[in-house]
């Protein structure tokens, strides 16, 4: 405690008034003195007294009234009020806890008690000092905490490309939760005849999960990779789970849906590593019948040392129409509604629903399936990728 | 509980006083008791005036602020018996304190005033 006590003694009798305080500033203690109840708040608010010591029975305010007003101001709630009280029926007592007292003495008072009571008051005062300072600081901490997550948040969706517009068009869209989750997705030409587009999801949540997402994403940008590799799915997905083994990388793995379009052969080859299917609505003829799902055999990167990833070839019809995404726009929490279900089957059909005549716009399509799921929030980051493949005939482009 | 019996001064109470008042308790007593003398006149002479006006309200007002420095000094049956026209005060009409017997606190109140004032005259 920093200084001495400082006792605050509210009561209209001054002879008492002279006995305490002679009794207290013995014991070290400061003591203020006041007559009356509005007297005594005046100075509490102005003296921030650690202890209050008021009479019961006073003209005016009572010492219940008192009491109750300070208990009520959130300056003056935290000091330890001990009721002075020539009653010391259980009813009484009763009352006065009711009130917000935090002791009781009675007269007339005796020494002993009154400096034991006051060094006891004065400890649980103490004590509840430190524990309102650590709340305190566990606040400060939570809110700093929320930002830095939402700055890597903000990062994350600044290194995310945006919108695409061509034979080739590509909507996407990020969300972010609360907790922060390691989605990444990227596409761009690779040169004129190749067409990288892939996404992944890191195992876990924070930063722990959104930095290795942003390091992935900067390595398959570098040339770290060779471009000549970064045509081959399959490659691909071996060298990135040679460099991300789960033992290195504090036990976090990542699934990947990897893809290279070549426009001369309208041929998609892609590779997958544990993620959800690869959705493509084809075009022409097929448009709103089927939904192919496009999805390889693979380990996560970075479970295991030897994995052989496959690949696989998909010719793409104009008028295509493609979805990826991670599992946080199937996996919600279940809802309280029990007639809602939501899963990946949902979310395909959904999507097969609302293809024709013309595919929805994200946000529009987002807001559907937030009615459809029964909740309002995703629990985990949300990422969704629409790409079109233009109507056009080739030799048209 | 006191009784007509009790002294003016209960001698267990006066102890704890001084117990109370510590080392210099000699000085602490003086002043108490000179603070004493003085309000408890003054107090007195209001609870008759009070009380031959009629007036309950003030009557208690006057009987609560001598119990409470006679409880501090000893004088406990005096406290008692203010604590007792309080309390009547508290129960009466408007204008009817003529009722309310005041005797024995006035007796009880020269008692304890002519012990202070022995006391602090012999201490």
């Amino acid at each position: 405690m920093s200084g001495p006590m400082r006792l605050l003694l509210i009561d209209d009798d001054r002879i008492l008034q002279l006995v305490l305080q002679r009794v207290l500033k013995r014991e070290g203690a400061e003591v203020l003195l006041a007559s009356d109840g509005r007297t005594g708040l005046a100075m509490a608010r102005e003296h921030a007294p650690h202890l209050v010591l008021c009479d019961w029975n006073m003209e005016g305010m009572d010492g219940l009234e008192v009491c109750r007003h300070f208990k009520a101001d959130p300056q003056l709630s935290a000091i330890f009020f001990i009721l002075l009280t020539s009653r010391s029926e259980v009813k009484d007592q009763v009352m006065g806890l009711d009130a917000g007292a935090d002791d009781f003495l009675t007269k007339p008072v005796e020494a002993a008690e009154l400096t034991a009571r006051v060094r006891a008051g004065m400890r649980l005062y103490e004590s509840n000092q430190s524990l309102r300072e650590l709340s305190l600081d566990l606040e400060r901490q939570k809110r700093q905490l929320e930002e830095e997550m939402s700055r890597a948040a903000d990062y994350v969706s600044s290194i995310l490309p945006s919108s695409l517009k061509g034979p080739i068009s590509i909507e996407s869209l990020f969300l972010p939760s609360q907790r922060l989750g390691g989605d990444c997705y990227d596409f761009y030409w690779l040169d004129q005849d190749h067409f990288v587009v892939y996404m992944l999801d890191v195992s876990g949540h924070g930063l722990a999960a959104a930095l290795p997402s942003i390091s992935i994403h900067n390595l398959l940008r570098s040339n770290a990779i060779d471009s000549s590799i970064r045509c081959h799915p399959a490659q691909v997905l071996e060298n990135l789970n040679a460099f991300f083994q789960m033992g290195q990388q504090n036990e976090q793995y990542f699934t990947i849906w990897y893809g290279v379009y070549r426009p001369t052969t309208r041929n998609l080859t892609y590779a997958s590593a544990g993620h959800p299917p690869c959705f493509l609505l084809p075009g022409q003829a097929e448009t709103g019948e089927s939904i192919q799902q496009l999805k390889t055999n693979g380990m996560p990167i970075g479970l295991f040392e030897e994995v052989t990833y496959l690949e696989q070839v998909q010719s793409i019809l104009p008028g295509s129409l493609i979805y990826l995404y991670t599992d946080g726009i199937y996996e919600c929490l279940p809802s309280d509604n029990q007639r809602v279900t939501w899963d990946l089957d949902q979310f395909k059909n959904h999507l097969l629903a609302t293809s024709l005549p013309e595919p929805p716009a994200l946000p529009a399509l987002l807001a559907e399936i937030r009615q459809l799921s029964g909740s309002p929030t995703f629990n985990d980051d949300v990422s969704l990728m629409q790409i079109r493949f233009s109507h056009l005939q080739p030799d048209q482009d | 509980m006191t009784s007509e019996t009790s002294p003016p001064i209960d001698p267990q109470a006066w102890g704890e006083l001084l117990a109370l008042g510590g080392e210099d308790a000699g000085v602490m007593i003086e002043e108490l008791v000179t603070m004493y003398l003085e309000d408890g006149e003054a107090l007195l002479q209001a609870i008759r005036q009070h009380q031959a006006a009629g007036d309950a309200k003030a009557l208690g007002r006057s009987a609560h602020a001598l119990r409470s420095p006679s409880a501090t000094l000893g004088a406990l049956r005096l406290a008692e018996l203010c604590q007792q026209v309080e309390l009547a005060c508290g129960h009466q009409p408007e204008g009817t304190a003529a009722q309310i017997p005041i005797e024995a606190v006035v007796k009880e109140g020269q008692r304890v005033i002519s012990a202070l004032q022995q006391r602090l005259d012999h201490p």
